[in-house]
Protein backbone atom coordinates (compact mmCIF):
# COMPACT_ATOMS: atom_id res chain seq x y z
CA UNK A 1 0.00 0.00 0.00
CA UNK A 2 1.54 3.32 -1.33
CA UNK A 3 0.95 6.85 -0.71
CA UNK A 4 0.95 9.67 -3.30
CA UNK A 5 1.25 13.39 -2.49
CA UNK A 6 0.79 16.11 -4.49
CA UNK A 7 1.12 20.08 -3.17
CA UNK A 8 -0.97 22.06 -5.18
CA UNK A 9 -1.28 26.54 -3.66
CA UNK A 10 -4.17 27.48 -1.59
CA UNK A 11 -5.21 30.89 -1.93
CA UNK A 12 -2.45 33.13 -1.31
CA UNK A 13 -0.16 31.91 0.89
CA UNK A 14 -1.63 28.88 1.26
CA UNK A 15 -0.93 24.97 0.14
CA UNK A 16 -2.63 21.65 -0.19
CA UNK A 17 -1.32 18.81 0.87
CA UNK A 18 -3.78 16.07 -1.00
CA UNK A 19 -3.12 12.61 -0.16
CA UNK A 20 -3.68 9.12 -1.32
CA UNK A 21 -3.61 5.90 -0.90
CA UNK A 22 -2.11 4.48 3.06
CA UNK A 23 -0.59 6.84 5.32
CA UNK A 24 0.56 4.00 7.82
CA UNK A 25 4.11 3.54 9.12
CA UNK A 26 5.76 2.40 6.09
CA UNK A 27 4.89 5.47 4.14
CA UNK A 28 4.72 8.53 7.21
CA UNK A 29 7.96 9.17 7.01
CA UNK A 30 7.53 10.70 3.14
CA UNK A 31 4.87 12.73 3.96
CA UNK A 32 7.44 13.77 6.80
CA UNK A 33 9.43 14.76 4.28
CA UNK A 34 6.73 16.77 2.08
CA UNK A 35 5.58 18.71 5.36
CA UNK A 36 8.94 19.93 6.35
CA UNK A 37 10.10 20.80 2.41
CA UNK A 38 6.99 22.79 1.81
CA UNK A 39 5.43 23.93 5.11
CA UNK A 40 6.80 26.57 7.65
CA UNK A 41 5.39 29.43 9.33
CA UNK A 42 4.75 31.53 6.06
CA UNK A 43 1.95 29.03 5.09
CA UNK A 44 -2.13 30.20 5.71
CA UNK A 45 -3.57 27.87 5.58
CA UNK A 46 -1.95 24.25 5.03
CA UNK A 47 -4.87 21.65 3.95
CA UNK A 48 -4.75 18.59 3.82
CA UNK A 49 -7.15 17.40 1.28
CA UNK A 50 -8.01 13.26 2.36
CA UNK A 51 -10.35 12.35 -0.41
CA UNK A 52 -8.60 9.36 -1.79
CA UNK A 53 -6.98 8.51 1.56
CA UNK A 54 -8.24 4.82 2.55
CA UNK A 55 -6.53 4.08 5.31
CA UNK A 56 -4.58 5.91 8.19
CA UNK A 57 -2.92 4.81 11.31
CA UNK A 58 -1.39 6.11 14.57
CA UNK A 59 1.97 6.20 12.46
CA UNK A 60 0.17 8.81 10.13
CA UNK A 61 -1.47 10.74 12.69
CA UNK A 62 1.33 11.82 14.22
CA UNK A 63 2.57 13.55 11.05
CA UNK A 64 -0.42 15.48 11.10
CA UNK A 65 -0.11 16.14 15.05
CA UNK A 66 3.15 17.43 13.83
CA UNK A 67 2.00 19.53 11.27
CA UNK A 68 -0.41 20.90 13.59
CA UNK A 69 1.85 22.09 15.72
CA UNK A 70 3.65 23.77 13.53
CA UNK A 71 0.61 25.46 12.17
CA UNK A 72 -0.49 26.48 15.91
CA UNK A 73 2.77 27.71 17.08
CA UNK A 74 3.05 30.30 13.78
CA UNK A 75 -0.97 31.20 13.80
CA UNK A 76 -1.60 30.01 10.70
CA UNK A 77 -5.10 27.65 9.63
CA UNK A 78 -4.73 24.02 9.44
CA UNK A 79 -7.84 22.60 7.78
CA UNK A 80 -8.45 19.06 6.97
CA UNK A 81 -11.24 18.32 4.60
CA UNK A 82 -12.60 15.29 2.39
CA UNK A 83 -12.30 12.95 5.23
CA UNK A 84 -13.49 9.04 4.22
CA UNK A 85 -15.91 7.38 6.73
CA UNK A 86 -13.25 5.13 7.95
CA UNK A 87 -10.66 8.15 8.32
CA UNK A 88 -12.84 10.13 10.42
CA UNK A 89 -13.48 7.49 13.19
CA UNK A 90 -9.55 7.12 13.41
CA UNK A 91 -9.42 10.82 14.43
CA UNK A 92 -12.62 10.90 16.59
CA UNK A 93 -11.28 7.01 18.26
CA UNK A 94 -8.48 9.66 19.75
CA UNK A 95 -10.84 12.44 20.46
CA UNK A 96 -8.68 14.49 18.38
CA UNK A 97 -11.32 16.52 16.75
CA UNK A 98 -11.14 19.29 19.25
CA UNK A 99 -9.07 21.80 17.86
CA UNK A 100 -8.98 20.31 14.61
CA UNK A 101 -10.56 22.34 11.62
CA UNK A 102 -12.07 19.49 9.91
CA UNK A 103 -14.56 19.50 6.93
CA UNK A 104 -16.82 16.69 5.16
CA UNK A 105 -16.52 18.28 1.70
CA UNK A 106 -14.84 21.31 -0.13
CA UNK A 107 -18.01 23.26 0.05
CA UNK A 108 -18.02 23.03 4.03
CA UNK A 109 -14.36 24.38 3.67
CA UNK A 110 -15.33 27.40 1.38
CA UNK A 111 -18.23 28.14 3.41
CA UNK A 112 -15.94 28.93 6.76
CA UNK A 113 -13.09 30.11 5.27
CA UNK A 114 -15.54 32.76 3.18
CA UNK A 115 -17.09 33.30 6.88
CA UNK A 116 -13.80 33.99 8.21
CA UNK A 117 -13.26 36.02 5.27
CA UNK A 118 -16.05 38.52 5.91
CA UNK A 119 -15.33 38.45 9.70
CA UNK A 120 -11.67 39.87 8.81
CA UNK A 121 -13.32 42.61 6.60
CA UNK A 122 -16.10 43.39 9.06
CA UNK A 123 -13.41 44.49 11.45
CA UNK A 124 -11.36 46.26 9.41
CA UNK B 1 4.59 -23.17 15.74
CA UNK B 2 1.23 -25.47 16.99
CA UNK B 3 -2.03 -23.66 17.86
CA UNK B 4 -4.85 -25.26 19.86
CA UNK B 5 -6.82 -23.83 16.74
CA UNK B 6 -4.61 -25.35 14.08
CA UNK B 7 -7.04 -25.83 11.45
CA UNK B 8 -7.75 -21.98 10.70
CA UNK B 9 -6.21 -20.14 8.08
CA UNK B 10 -3.07 -18.38 8.81
CA UNK B 11 -0.37 -16.85 7.46
CA UNK B 12 3.49 -16.08 8.63
CA UNK B 13 5.49 -13.60 7.66
CA UNK B 14 8.81 -11.88 9.21
CA UNK B 15 9.14 -9.20 11.72
CA UNK B 16 9.81 -6.76 8.74
CA UNK B 17 7.77 -3.85 8.15
CA UNK B 18 7.75 -4.68 4.48
CA UNK B 19 5.81 -7.61 5.15
CA UNK B 20 2.69 -5.98 6.88
CA UNK B 21 1.15 -5.68 3.21
CA UNK B 22 1.15 -9.85 3.31
CA UNK B 23 -1.15 -9.48 6.40
CA UNK B 24 -3.65 -7.08 4.66
CA UNK B 25 -3.60 -9.54 1.47
CA UNK B 26 -4.67 -12.26 3.98
CA UNK B 27 -7.05 -10.52 5.60
CA UNK B 28 -8.56 -9.68 2.06
CA UNK B 29 -9.08 -13.03 1.32
CA UNK B 30 -10.11 -14.24 4.37
CA UNK B 31 -12.59 -10.92 4.46
CA UNK B 32 -14.11 -11.71 0.94
CA UNK B 33 -14.63 -15.59 2.12
CA UNK B 34 -16.80 -14.87 4.82
CA UNK B 35 -18.57 -12.12 2.74
CA UNK B 36 -17.10 -9.32 6.06
CA UNK B 37 -18.66 -5.93 6.23
CA UNK B 38 -16.52 -3.09 5.11
CA UNK B 39 -16.40 -1.49 8.77
CA UNK B 40 -15.59 -4.74 10.45
CA UNK B 41 -13.17 -5.13 7.40
CA UNK B 42 -11.60 -1.53 7.79
CA UNK B 43 -11.76 -2.06 12.36
CA UNK B 44 -9.89 -5.28 11.73
CA UNK B 45 -7.35 -3.84 9.11
CA UNK B 46 -6.61 -0.87 11.26
CA UNK B 47 -5.79 -3.33 14.53
CA UNK B 48 -4.21 -5.48 12.40
CA UNK B 49 -1.55 -3.14 11.50
CA UNK B 50 -1.04 -1.30 14.76
CA UNK B 51 -0.79 -4.33 16.73
CA UNK B 52 1.76 -6.07 14.29
CA UNK B 53 3.63 -2.43 14.17
CA UNK B 54 4.21 -2.74 17.63
CA UNK B 55 5.32 -6.51 18.18
CA UNK B 56 7.98 -5.42 15.30
CA UNK B 57 9.16 -2.86 16.92
CA UNK B 58 9.20 -4.44 20.66
CA UNK B 59 9.26 -8.10 20.62
CA UNK B 60 12.45 -8.72 19.26
CA UNK B 61 15.47 -8.01 20.71
CA UNK B 62 18.04 -8.89 17.71
CA UNK B 63 18.79 -8.04 14.54
CA UNK B 64 17.78 -11.22 13.30
CA UNK B 65 14.59 -12.23 10.82
CA UNK B 66 11.63 -13.90 12.88
CA UNK B 67 8.17 -15.34 11.85
CA UNK B 68 5.55 -13.78 12.88
CA UNK B 69 2.40 -16.29 12.21
CA UNK B 70 -0.99 -14.51 12.59
CA UNK B 71 -4.27 -16.74 12.61
CA UNK B 72 -7.90 -16.02 11.40
CA UNK B 73 -10.68 -17.55 13.06
CA UNK B 74 -14.43 -16.86 12.66
CA UNK B 75 -18.15 -17.89 13.67
CA UNK B 76 -21.40 -16.19 13.58
CA UNK B 77 -20.76 -13.58 15.73
CA UNK B 78 -17.26 -12.96 16.27
CA UNK B 79 -13.63 -12.95 14.49
CA UNK B 80 -10.35 -13.77 16.29
CA UNK B 81 -7.42 -13.07 15.23
CA UNK B 82 -4.24 -14.27 17.10
CA UNK B 83 -0.56 -13.01 16.55
CA UNK B 84 1.96 -15.76 17.47
CA UNK B 85 6.13 -15.15 17.77
CA UNK B 86 9.06 -16.10 19.82
CA UNK B 87 10.06 -13.05 21.03
CA UNK B 88 10.81 -11.41 24.34
CA UNK B 89 7.94 -11.46 26.36
CA UNK B 90 5.82 -8.75 25.20
CA UNK B 91 2.19 -7.78 25.19
CA UNK B 92 1.46 -5.07 22.95
CA UNK B 93 -1.25 -3.42 25.31
CA UNK B 94 0.80 -3.28 28.27
CA UNK B 95 3.67 -1.70 26.21
CA UNK B 96 5.33 1.04 28.55
CA UNK B 97 6.95 2.77 25.34
CA UNK B 98 3.92 4.00 24.89
CA UNK B 99 1.82 6.52 26.72
CA UNK B 100 -0.42 8.75 25.13
CA UNK B 101 -0.65 12.12 26.23
CA UNK B 102 -3.18 14.51 24.78
CA UNK B 103 -1.86 17.28 24.31
CA UNK B 104 1.26 15.61 22.78
CA UNK B 105 -0.09 13.65 20.14
CA UNK B 106 2.56 14.26 17.90
CA UNK B 107 4.45 12.13 20.29
CA UNK B 108 2.71 9.35 19.57
CA UNK B 109 1.44 6.47 21.50
CA UNK B 110 -1.51 6.41 19.63
CA UNK B 111 -1.63 2.21 18.76
CA UNK B 112 -2.74 1.27 21.96
CA UNK B 113 -5.94 3.36 22.07
CA UNK B 114 -6.51 2.45 18.74
CA UNK B 115 -6.41 -1.23 19.01
CA UNK B 116 -8.42 -0.98 22.31
CA UNK B 117 -11.02 1.14 20.60
CA UNK B 118 -11.27 -1.01 17.36
CA UNK B 119 -11.73 -4.44 18.97
CA UNK B 120 -13.97 -5.85 21.94
CA UNK B 121 -11.51 -7.90 23.36
CA UNK B 122 -7.76 -8.13 23.50
CA UNK B 123 -5.69 -11.26 25.16
CA UNK B 124 -2.22 -11.78 25.98
CA UNK B 125 -0.57 -15.36 27.27
CA UNK B 126 3.11 -16.18 27.14
CA UNK B 127 3.25 -19.80 26.03
CA UNK B 128 5.79 -22.20 25.73
CA UNK B 129 8.41 -19.33 24.97
CA UNK B 130 5.95 -17.83 22.53
CA UNK B 131 3.52 -14.66 22.54
CA UNK B 132 0.04 -15.22 21.80
CA UNK B 133 -2.19 -12.49 21.05
CA UNK B 134 -5.74 -12.83 20.45
CA UNK B 135 -7.73 -9.34 19.06
CA UNK B 136 -11.48 -10.58 19.55
CA UNK B 137 -14.14 -8.54 17.14
CA UNK B 138 -18.01 -8.97 17.91
CA UNK B 139 -20.70 -8.48 14.94
CA UNK B 140 -23.77 -9.69 13.94
CA UNK B 141 -24.64 -10.66 10.12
Amino acid sequence: MSLSITITPESDHGKRISIAGSLDSNTAPQLQQSINEEIDESVDPTVIDFKDLDFLSSAGLRVIFKTKKIMDNSGGRFLLVNLQPQIKKVFEIIKALDGMHVFKDQDEMDDYLAAMQNKVKEGE
Amino acid sequence: MNSAKNDNPSITVSNSLSDRDQLFAFLDKQADRIGLADGIYNDLKLAIDETFVNIISYAFDDKISHDIAMEFHHSDHRIDITFIDNGIAFDPLNDSHKIMDKDKLDEGGMGIHIIRSMTDEQHYERIDQRNVFTLTKHYTK
